[in-house]
Parts: structure tokens; C-alpha cells; sequence
């Protein structure tokens, strides 16, 4: 303390020593959003290489969509499995050879979605002025006050934060579906003898119990806005009604039965009686058709909500990847029959976009975890078919529950 | 109660995990000094809500220029120096308000025995006299009784005189002096 001190300056010298008051809870939260704010500034060259993965994505899923190129999908191996009921023996042809890649681009006049640009925003953060400040000429304390109290430094940390929005999420979730799908008429052509038309086949198919199961990656922004991708599997499986199958030439010329469904068509030979000739029929029994598709969604989120209640609808696009089409089905000719199960499907479009929406309601368990419950809905923006009697276009709505990570 | 080398080790987490950027440890920093850094910022500020702008301006500062800090000196003195140059800084940016010299009244100088003023005042009570000083007398009494400022440091930072630093003092004192004695006189049976 100086000597000589005025009296009035020793009276305000000391109450300031003593004084102390807290500043109002608010004054924390709006420099954590000043604080926010800072970050988003200073981080945003780096955030610059999401949008960028995300438009390659996009351009990406664009380029497969006009790629004309048929499926070649399911590999080299056998796919056809055959169970022998008859006393003779079994030789079961190959499926069709796949035809090669044609090398042209030829747009699809059907596709209606268009990639979403993405605007990128990039803000170099300002380099921090250079601080000169004055050497203090009376040293303050030097002990720290208030220490002794860290659990209720943290549990008011963690109520003041509860409600903060936490920038990732992921969310893994199951979905029990209600898949369908609309079918219009392709080519009666591309049918063969004794085609069906849509309407038949659609009456033919019953769709059985789907379901989806996925990751959701969220990315939560300013302002309550956000995006949402991820990679979701469905699995849907479709009851097909028996059926006369009519046997005709494929693209090589050979002659087979051609098996027809609303996913893409198969050419089958059975190990019984002789070689088919165009116009010849077999009875095909009830079939069991089983699809499964990978799913990457691109979607934007806005979230609504208030404590522990969120709701974030969402919508956008998603790439729909067919990554297996089998059917099991039996074949027979008055006493002969013969069980037949084939995923080599021609016809099958290979990427086909859809229009995703979601609407998830979400129950904040603590600062990191919530439940989530995903109401869904997709439509197919392009037909899941190609060069098939019927252009396919899938839609599905689902009911999921998940529990949402927050980092 | 944590022993010095606890809380030196407890404060040295609070500081990295503030320079890699981590809320909590910003609400921890903030909550340990924000309470003193708000009862300076009041003797700085005319009123509550510009103490609570100086104190939200300054734990910006500390927060984006803690990597700076070298750890000669406290931490809360290298706080505090950022708070007081948040209060400067606003007032420097209102520069009418440095060049006001109130009149002397010579009736309110009266002499004071020491003895009268060493009793206890209410804190805030003197906050509130300090904060009704005319702003030029306000930042020159609290540079130069808080911080320890001499006149030629007070007119290099306010940008003033040496004269008009002291003249500033001087009646920043006496209307405190004179206001201490009302409240002193109306106290009194």
C-alpha cells in the first residue's frame, strides 16, 4: 500500500478490494454466443471441405444417374441355386451372360431431380490485433477466490449448456417400413409373349414386412438450420402370387422362361424337359422376391423446440444403391417341378434418386444423448427400372427410433 | 480449501483446455474471475449494463488473446488489465466526455480528519458515488487510486494533460469527499 495515501482514496481503494458481485447468468450465455460465433468465423476454412465432399456427392450421384450403362452387379459366380425335386438330374443353365457396357451417355429425359449446389462461404479469420497494454504499477491478488466449489462450478456449467445445440450427432436407428411403389408402362415390347401389364403385375405383388435400419450423421449450423446424411440398408420383400411364365428369346438369342417382377425380369431354364421354344409356358408357384438397397440421403434440417423437446423436419434427396434382387420361386410342368432361386435381375436401374422428408421428434436424455423417434417418407424421383416392361418407382414411409449421439 | 500448488495445477488445466478452445473451461475461467472483473468493471462503468458490456468485451479479449498470457504475473491481474482497457477503450471512443473539467466549489472543501473516513462504507453505496463522478473524474480517480497510474501514465493513456489528469484527481476527490459527508452528516442522530 502506498504511504501518504489520501483518505479518500483509501476508503474506495479498500471497498474495492472487497467487492465482488456475480454477473447475471445471461451475460455467459451471450459470450458463448459471441464465443460461437468466433469459432464458426475462425473455422470456417475448414468446414469448407464438407460442402465440398457433398457437391462432389452430388455430382457424383448426377453422372451415375445419366450414365446409361446396364447393371453389372451381381458378380461372376453362379446366381442361380437349384433345388432338384424330380428323380433326374439337374443341369441348370446360366443365367444370360451380361452384355457389355455401352460407352455412350444418353441422358434419362425422366429425371427430374437436379443436384443441389452448394454455396461455400469462405472467411479468412482476421489475425487478432496486437494487444499493448500498460504494466500495471500496483500488483492485484495473486491467490484466486472461489475455487473450493468445482461440482458447483460444473453443475452450473451443465445447466446453462443443457440447452446448447452441440454442432455433429450421429444416430443409429431401426425402422419398421410400409414399402410400395407406383408402376407405369414401359414398353409392351420389352415384355415377351404374354407379358403383363402393370396393373397384372402390381396385383400379382403383395409387399410384405420392410424394414430399414441406417447411421444418420447430423451437422447442426446457426440458427437452428442443420444437414443430415447418412447410409441407411432397407431390406423389403415382396409376395408374388403364382403365375404362368412364357418363355421367349433373350438378348443373345437364347430362349428361356422369362420370370417378370415390378424389380427387373430374369430369363430361367429349368433342368426339366426339353429346350423351350418361344410360346411355351410353366407354372411358376408363389414367389418369394427380396430387395435390398443402400441409401445415402442428403438432406437439410431445421429444428424447432424448447428444454428437453426437439422436432427437426428434414427433406432432401437420397441415392438409392439396389444391391440385391433375388427371387425364389418353383417351377412346374404337370408332375415335375424344380425350385429355382435367382439375383441376377435384368432391367434393374443401378442408382436411382428419391426424395427423402423426415420428421424427428427428439427427447434430450442428458447434454449428449437423445431419443429419437423418425417418422420417414421416400419417393422414388426416377423408376428403380430400366429397359423393363414397367418403370418401377418405389416410395416407402416408416416409423424408426434411434438414439442421437452429440459431439 | 485446495492448497496453492492444487490450485495452481487445477488453473493451468483450466488455461489449456481454454486455449484448445473448450467451453467448459471457458465457464470455468470466467466463473472464477468474473465476479471480482464485474465489481471492477462497475467502478469503470456509469451504470450495470454498460459494467455488463465492459465485462462481456473483456473475457472476449481474455479468451482470444490468453496465448499471450506468459505467466509472469497473476493471471487475474493480467485480467484485470484487460477489463480496464475495455473500460478505456469505451471511453475513449466517446472523447467529448475526457475534456470535461467541473468547477471547484470551495464550499464543499472542507478538511477531513482521517479518522472520520475510516469507517465502513457500504460498497455498493460507493460505487454508486463513483459512478455519478462526470466521466473524465471517474476514469482519472479510478486509473489513478485502483490501478495505481501515475499522472503522466493516466494522460498518455486518456490522452490528456498532466494537469488536466491532476485538476481531474483533484475534484474527482473532492466531490467524493463532499458526498461522504452528506451521507456521513444524514447518518448522524
Amino acid at each position: 500500500m502506498k504511504e501518504n495515501i489520501h483518505p479518500i482514496d483509501q476508503i474506495f481503494q479498500q471497498a474495492e478490494e472487497r467487492f465482488r458481485e456475480m454477473p447475471p447468468d445471461s451475460l455467459w450465455n451471450r459470450l458463448s454466443d459471441e464465443l460461437d460465433a468466433q469459432d464458426a468465423a475462425a473455422n470456417r476454412p475448414a468446414l469448407k471441405t464438407w460442402p465440398r465432399l457433398a457437391l462432389a456427392a452430388c455430382f457424383l450421384l448426377a453422372s451415375l444417374l445419366l450414365a446409361d450403362t446396364p447393371i453389372r452387379f451381381f458378380g461372376s459366380g453362379s446366381a442361380i441355386t437349384n433345388t432338384a425335386t424330380t428323380n433326374t438330374a439337374t443341369t441348370i443353365t446360366q443365367a444370360p451372360a451380361i452384355r457389355p457396357r455401352t460407352t455412350s451417355l444418353q441422358p434419362d429425359a425422366s429425371l427430374a431431380f437436379i443436384a443441389p449446389a452448394l454455396p461455400l462461404a469462405i472467411r479468412l479469420a482476421a489475425a487478432p490485433p496486437a494487444v499493448d497494454l500498460p504494466a500495471p504499477k500496483m500488483p492485484r491478488l495473486a491467490t484466486i477466490q472461489d475455487t473450493s466449489q468445482p461440482v458447483q462450478i460444473m453443475s452450473r456449467f451443465n445447466d446453462l449448456v443443457a440447452r446448447r445445440r452441440r454442432a455433429f450427432s450421429l444416430t443409429p436407428f431401426l425402422s419398421y417400413d410400409w414399402a410400395g411403389y407406383r408402376l407405369d408402362r414401359e414398353s409392351a415390347a420389352m415384355g415377351g409373349a404374354g407379358a403383363a401389364s402393370p396393373q397384372e403385375l402390381g396385383e400379382r405383388e403383395k409387399m410384405e414386412s420392410s424394414y430399414s435400419a441406417g447411421i444418420l450423421v447430423g451437422w447442426q449450423g446457426k440458427g437452428n438450420w442443420g444437414l443430415k446424411s447418412g447410409l441407411i440398408y432397407s431390406h423389403i420383400s415382396i409376395a408374388i402370387a403364382p403365375q404362368e411364365i412364357f418363355a421367349s428369346k433373350d438378348a443373345y438369342g437364347k430362349t428361356g422362361y422369362r420370370f417378370n417382377t415390378s424389380t427387373g425380369y430374369a430369363f430361367l431354364q429349368p433342368s426339366f424337359g426339353p429346350s423351350p421354344a418361344p410360346g411355351d409356358s410353366l407354372h411358376a408357384t408363389e414367389s418369394q422376391h427380396n430387395i435390398q438397397v443402400l441409401s445415402l440421403p442428403f438432406q437439410i434440417s431445421r429444428r424447432f423446440g424448447k428444454k428437453k423437446w426437439s422436432l427437426v423436419p428434414a427433406a432432401g434427396i437420397a441415392a438409392n444403391i439396389i444391391t440385391r434382387a433375388s427371387v425364389k420361386t418353383e417351377l412346374a410342368e404337370n408332375t415335375r417341378m424344380e425350385s429355382v432361386t435367382f439375383s441376377r435381375l435384368e432391367g434393374i436401374r443401378k442408382i436411382y434418386a428419391s426424395a427423402v422428408a423426415d420428421l424427428t421428434l427428439q427427447y434430450a436424455v442428458n447434454e449428449k444423448l437423445s431419443l429419437s423417434l423418425i417418422p420417414s417418407l421416400r419417393y422414388a424421383l426416377q423408376p428403380s427400372t430400366k429397359n423393363n416392361i414397367v418403370k418401377t418407382y418405389p416410395y416407402s414411409s416408416g416409423i424408426g427410433a434411434g438414439l442421437t449421439y452429440k459431439f | 480449501m485446495e492448497t496453492p500448488g492444487i490450485l495452481t495445477e487445477t488453473l493451468d488445466n483450466i488455461i489449456q483446455g481454454c486455449l484448445a478452445g473448450e467451453r467448459s473451461a471457458q465457464f470455468r475461467l470466467y466463473h472464477l474471475y468474473a465476479a471480482k472483473m464485474m465489481g471492477v468493471c462497475l467502478w469503470y462503468a456509469r451504470n450495470r449494463e454498460e459494467a455488463e458490456e465492459i465485462l462481456q468485451d473483456g473475457f472476449m479479449k481474455v479468451f482470444r488473446y490468453l496465448h499471450t498470457f506468459s505467466g509472469s504475473g497473476s493471471l487475474e491481474g493480467w485480467i484485470r488489465k484487460i477489463m480496464v482497457n475495455a473500460a478505456l477503450l469505451r471511453y475513449r471512443n466517446k472523447s467529448t466526455q475526457l475534456y470535461v473539467v467541473t468547477e471547484f466549489n470551495a464550499d464543499l472543501h472542507d478538511s477531513v480528519s482521517e479518522a472520520d473516513f475510516l469507517q465502513r462504507y457500504d460498497e455498493r453505496e460507493l460505487i454508486s458515488l463513483v459512478q455519478q463522478l462526470p466521466p473524465a473524474c471517474r476514469m482519472v480517480f479510478n486509473l489513478h487510486v485502483f490501478e495505481g497510474y501515475t499522472h503522466q501514465e493516466i494522460s498518455g493513456a486518456l490522452g490528456i494533460s498532466k494537469g488536466t489528469s491532476k485538476s481531474n484527481l483533484a475534484d474527482a476527490r473532492k466531490m467524493l469527499q463532499a458526498a461522504l459527508s452528506i451521507k456521513k452528516n444524514k447518518a448522524l442522530p
